[in-house]
């Protein structure tokens, strides 16, 4: 069934933009690679949609692969601008583990500082701006008219002269019409006339090259030593009345494999966002067999407050049909990167302390000035929208914000994963390539007197940090697997560390951190981080485990010693609920670990002291459960105190806080009392929603008899309220593992008197469906079928099993156990 | 100095290969007018050089520049000779715009008008613009980089290649294993439970199949068989080294790592070992295509160029 399911790669076929480019026509597609033959060691909950080799490692529960789903090469204009000639090419092969030399280029066009991983990711994405690939191939590749223009030269000229006040200038004219405007439009003397046609056919080279080069870097053998993506940035921007230049918007398009659209859709093409994701489903999922994406949006932090509107628009509310839009394409979200972390801001809908790291002093994207008394928008940070999406599922049936959270680092270096504080080599490069740039303050009197337009002049970089990591728990480092655990949201964000994390919550008897299958328990019996879960056991709490390791260090390298990993503090686990009046709170609970250890480090050396943990796991209830209020559960895992960057080089720099009058103007962010001088790094792994009306513990139990009279006999909790609707509505019921085993659908009325029987199975099988409820309160759904399930692997496998009544759909995946002739949720 | 390094070569080999032509042979139109290489032109080069760069050209950069103004030439010339920059939309835009700016007519909505095209030839408008010029030079280059045949690469030579590249298709070693993780809590004596653990677990030597013994580990009791760098990264660098000296199939250890102590089945070891040529079949025709057309553009060109008798201004 695994082999059958896949989907033929297909032929790529050159753009018609392209055959005019060079005046010529015909069939130009490559041939296609032979398939190798697949064998697959268990199947996954998920369809293999390419020709490659499953990887030797394959691991039913899953490994956690670390990686970046952020990053800008010279592809991208505010890359090139500051000189970075870095190609995906060589990004690829900085994430691999390869050094990478930083702009400024000596004579011989060498970059003059070596950057490199001590640890190499598992994946990276590539993620340039879209709105700038044709610009930049007109303007940087002789051919068009445009090379010409006035815009090009200055774009040219600016990037090599390192002139920064130039720079910013010659960038934001060409920039802002194209990704500031609510009306974005080419420019004419660089695009040719509208819609700009020579840009979209350069564009369709650079996008094309984008793909070619992912290709080469992705390990299709059997080794799955690294995967590549093929993605976009969407560079959007609204505007606010709080955001006079425009509130961010943008997020990251990333394909699930090598089939993707012609040309991506950028703001250009698409301003408004449901435009966007509607138009990439009909040059991709509706046309393409075969593909398939995601968007993660980045940086709501500096969105004023308008990343997570439930509005259309043209201002109209979401109604169900945009929410399941909007989550069905932007299941995560980018919690942390170089211009900040998004989670929280104390004053802002939360008093968590916690909240208080790589916050950032803007409230929009190309805000000015770096001010300490500048007011914030509740709805810019995640954890309101996550509240935020509990209420609108209560008022209209689909929470658009059930968000699942990555960490990334949005690099204009070509640099993936460089998030190591001490080695911190700035974000773009002549933009900051020197301590001294990379501290410098923000501020009018940053700005030259005489270039009031200039507005990015006084943006302070002292606030940004090197940005996060992705972590993907997935059975394999194989494209199809990563991006159906992105899809699941079983995920977690790291602020640049990595540590290990396992969160689950489900039915579990005894204390899981006794258990040494923890993982495949808690698959067994509940569900892991990024997934729901409904009533279990009456009233009572599900039980989270979190299961933490420290980061296990950084290895010896290049004459450098080992960096041993930081020891953990503590685990939280942050509710969000709604109240019995319908209003979104919150509540953070210590639940492992001491935050009082009193750990520290010796701000002028760095050197750690106290102690901490080498590892923590817990299980927890929430001791305020209530089964009728929709709720949300994350887990923050706190490492010891560190260096922040700005200490490492402040303390290079021999900056001495305690003479304040011996400190350089251009290094006074050294010693200001808003950038932090030691953080401490963490982890938050994605929440568990639990649903009043979600799936209960669901048990499940194939017989394989011989074919056409296999027996399958499930029992499904459901939540309370869903009874009525069998009346007026069909009831869907679907067991999947990468295929479907079994699926049926009642129509509506056939569990009326809550029984329905039918010896001879006339409805796919069924022999017996009931309906057990007591009052309101949950229901159990029983339902007995005899047919071929011969599709269902006679292997320990995760099985998942869906509900759909009218517009209710409810799904869990649980890890089914074989024995002899049975297929079945709890091992007999 | 941005062309040197920048991705251009890459845009030109990639368009190449979705040119049309079946069997595009250059004709050799006879004898060319010699290429003579101006003292104004080259002033011109050195002066466009030390705007970019902000410095004089050196020597070596002098002989760069006038290499690539010999090649800017011939396939300028070639271009021509072949028609390349007939039925061009970019050109004709071009072209237009310039009759336009000369008759003064009046605006017009339509970018291109065959008509001022027309004209525009017949006065020779197209010779010698810089626009043109460079239209016509980036589609000679990608018509040679295409080479003469454009069929996919041969089996044989799809071999070829991965032989020569054996090297580059290395697959790191790796090593699979069971283990029973004893954490470092304090206050428990870690090594003492590991030696009691591993003579209990020493009695029976069939493989384990399931562990219900020590802590709980986030990546399980079975780890599928990883790299050093996979090991170094989970399990820190000690671990990762003293993994590869133990033996396979017994209980061992206890091994020291980031969290604590762990014993330690080996059940896969593997050395690092070459991917198969059909594990790495579409990365090989990406890499020798990409190649091909390298050395189709390098061949044509200098084959373009003994074309020509070259001679440049002495100052």
């Amino acid at each position: 069934m695994a082999i059958e399911a896949k989907v033929k790669r297909h032929p790529r076929w050159p753009s018609a933009a392209l055959l005019v480019l060079l005046g010529a026509c015909g069939d130009a597609a490559r041939p296609a690679a032979p398939a190798p033959a697949v064998e697959v060691r268990a199947p996954a909950p998920w369809q293999r949609t390419e020709d490659r080799a499953p990887c030797d490692a394959f691991n039913v529960l899953r490994s956690p692969y670390f990686g970046d789903t952020h990053v800008h090469t010279t592809y991208s204009v505010d890359a090139v601008v500051f000189n970075v000639l870095a190609t995906p090419d060589d990004a690829y092969r900085f994430a691999r583990g390869e050094e990478l030399r930083l702009a400024p280029y000596d004579e011989n066009q060498q970059g003059t500082r070596p950057l490199q991983l001590r640890r190499p990711l598992d994946f990276t994405a590539v993620t340039d701006h879209s709105e700038g690939f044709g610009a930049y191939s007109v303007c940087f590749l002789p051919g068009h008219p445009g090379y010409d223009s006035p815009e090009c030269g200055d774009l040219r000229d600016a990037s090599v002269s390192g002139d920064l006040d130039r720079i910013r200038a010659v960038f934001f004219n060409l920039l802002a019409p194209v990704v500031v405007s609510p009306n974005p439009a080419y420019p004419e003397s660089v695009c040719g006339p509208a819609p700009g046609e020579d840009c979209l056919q350069r564009a369709s080279l650079v996008w094309e090259d984008i793909q070619d080069i992912g290709e080469r870097f992705y390990d299709r053998t059997s080794a799955c030593s690294f995967t590549s993506f093929v993605a976009y940035e969407y560079t959007a921007n609204t505007s606010a009345p709080n955001a006079p230049l425009g509130a961010n918007l943008h997020r990251n398009v990333i394909f699930r494999n090598a089939v993707v659209p012609d040309l991506p859709v950028s703001y250009v093409d698409r301003p408004v966002l449901q435009e966007m994701w509607r138009e990439l489903r009909a040059r991709c999922q509706e046309s393409r067999p075969g593909c398939d994406w995601l968007a993660i949006p980045h940086n709501s932090n500096v969105s004023a407050g308008r990343m997570f509107l439930a509005e259309n628009a043209d201002g109209s509310p979401f109604t169900a049909a945009d929410a399941a839009l909007r989550i069905a394409s932007e299941p995560l979200v980018e919690l942390v990167q170089h211009k900040g972390s998004s989670e929280c801001r104390i004053g802002y809908g939360t008093n968590d302390e916690r909240c208080s790291f790589d916050l950032i002093q803007r409230n929009s994207l190309f805000e000015m000035t770096r001010n300490p008394t500048l007011a914030f928008e509740p709805g810019s940070f995640v954890r309101n929208a996550m509240k935020e999406g509990l209420r609108l599922e209560e008022t209209i049936g689909v929470n658009p914000f059930q968000l699942g959270v990555v960490g990334a680092t949005d690099t204009h270096n070509a640099t993936p994963g460089a998030t190591v504080e001490m080695d911190f080599a700035g974000h773009s490069g002549l933009n900051d390539d020197t301590p001294e740039l990379r501290l410098r303050p923000g501020g009018p009197a940053a700005c030259s007197p005489d270039d009031p337009e200039n507005v990015q002049c006084g943006r302070g970089r002292a606030d940004d940090s090197p940005g996060g990591l992705a972590v993907v728990w997935a059975e394999e480092n194989s494209r199809d697997a990563l991006f159906a655990a992105m899809r699941r949201r079983e995920t977690y964000a790291t602020s640049g560390t990595r540590p290990i994390v396992r969160f689950f919550a489900g039915d579990y008897p005894g204390d899981l951190c006794d258990d040494p299958d923890f993982a495949a328990t808690g698959y067994r019996r509940g569900v892991p981080m990024g997934a729901e879960i409904g009533p279990l056991d009456g009233s009572s709490s599900p039980v989270f485990a979190v299961l933490a390791l420290k980061d296990a260090g950084e290895p010896a390298a290049g004459g450098r010693p080992a960096v041993p990993g930081t020891p953990l503090q503590s685990v939280q686990i942050i509710k969000g609920w709604l109240d019995g009046d319908g209003e979104p709170q919150e509540k953070v609970f210590e639940v492992a670990g001491d935050p009082t250890n009193g750990a520290g480090v010796d701000l002028e050396t760095c050197a750690p002291s106290g102690s901490g943990f080498d590892s923590l796991c817990t299980t927890w209830r929430d001791p305020e459960f209530d089964p009728r209020q929709r709720a949300f559960y994350y887990a923050r895992i706190l490492e010891n105190p560190t260096c922040r960057w700005s200490t490492y080089q402040c303390n290079a720099l021999g900056v001495d806080c305690s003479r304040p009058d011996d400190v350089p103007p251009a290094l006074v962010a050294c010693c200001d009392p808003h950038i932090e001088k030691a953080i401490q790094e963490r982890a938050w792994a994605s929440p568990i929603w639990f649903r009043p009306d979600g799936l209960g513990a669901v048990e499940g139990t194939i017989r394989f008899v011989d074919a056409n009279a296999d027996e399958l006999r499930l029992e499904v909790p459901l939540g309370g309220g869903l009874a009525h609707d069998l009346a007026v509505s069909d009831l869907t019921v679907a067991v999947r593992d990468d295929g479907v085993v079994y699926e049926v659908t009642l129509p509506a009325g056939t569990l009326r008197g809550g029984l329905y029987e039918d010896e001879s199975g006339r409805l796919a099988g069924v022999t017996r469906a009931s309906l057990e409820q007591s009052g309101d309160g949950p229901a159990v759904l029983t339902l007995e079928s005899r047919g071929d399930l011969s599709g269902a692997e006679r292997i320990d496998h995760m099985v998942d099993v869906e509900v759909r009544i009218g517009d209710y759909r409810a799904a869990q995946t649980r890890l089914w156990s074989s024995s002899g002739a049975t297929l079945a949720t709890t091992r007999e | 100095m941005i062309g040197l390094r920048s991705p251009g070569l890459r845009f030109v080999v990639l368009g190449a290969a979705l040119l049309a032509a079946k069997h595009l042979l250059l004709p050799d139109l006879g004898a060319r007018r010699p290429l003579v290489l101006t003292q104004g032109r080259m002033a011109q080069l050195q002066a466009a050089f030390q705007r970019s760069t902000g410095r004089l050209p050196g020597p070596a950069d002098e002989r760069v520049l006038l290499d690539r103004a010999i090649d800017d030439e011939v396939l300028y010339r070639e271009a021509i000779s072949l028609g390349l920059d007939q039925n061009d939309t970019s050109i004709a835009f071009r072209l237009t715009e310039k009759m336009r700016f000369l008759e003064e007519g009046p605006e017009s909505d339509d970018p291109i008008d065959d008509e001022l095209d027309r004209r525009a030839r017949r006065l020779g408008l197209h010779e010698n613009d810089a626009i043109v010029r460079r239209i016509a030079v980036q589609k000679m280059r990608l018509l040679l980089a295409r080479g003469a045949d454009g069929s996919p690469p041969a089996e044989a030579e799809l071999r070829a290649h991965y032989e020569r590249h054996r090297d580059e298709y290395g697959q790191a070693a790796r090593v699979g294993f069971w283990h029973v993780f004893l954490g470092s809590a304090a206050g428990h004596d870690a090594e003492r439970e590991a030696a009691t653990l591993l003579e209990r677990l020493r009695r029976r030597t069939t493989p384990p199949t399931r562990i219900r013994l020590g802590r709980p580990f986030p990546l399980g009791t079975h780890v599928p068989p990883q790299s050093a760098r996979e090991l170094e990264s989970f399990f820190g660098e000690e671990f990762a080294r003293s993994i590869w000296t133990l033996e396979a199939a017994r209980w061992q250890g206890p091994l020291r790592s980031a969290h604590g102590l762990h014993l330690v089945w080996i059940d896969e070891k593997r050395a690092s070992q070459v991917a198969s040529f059909d594990a790495v079949r579409s990365r090989v025709v990406a890499e020798l295509e990409a190649e091909r057309r390298d050395s189709h553009l390098r061949e044509g060109l200098a084959s373009l160029r003994d074309r020509y008798v070259v001679r440049v201004e002495e100052p």
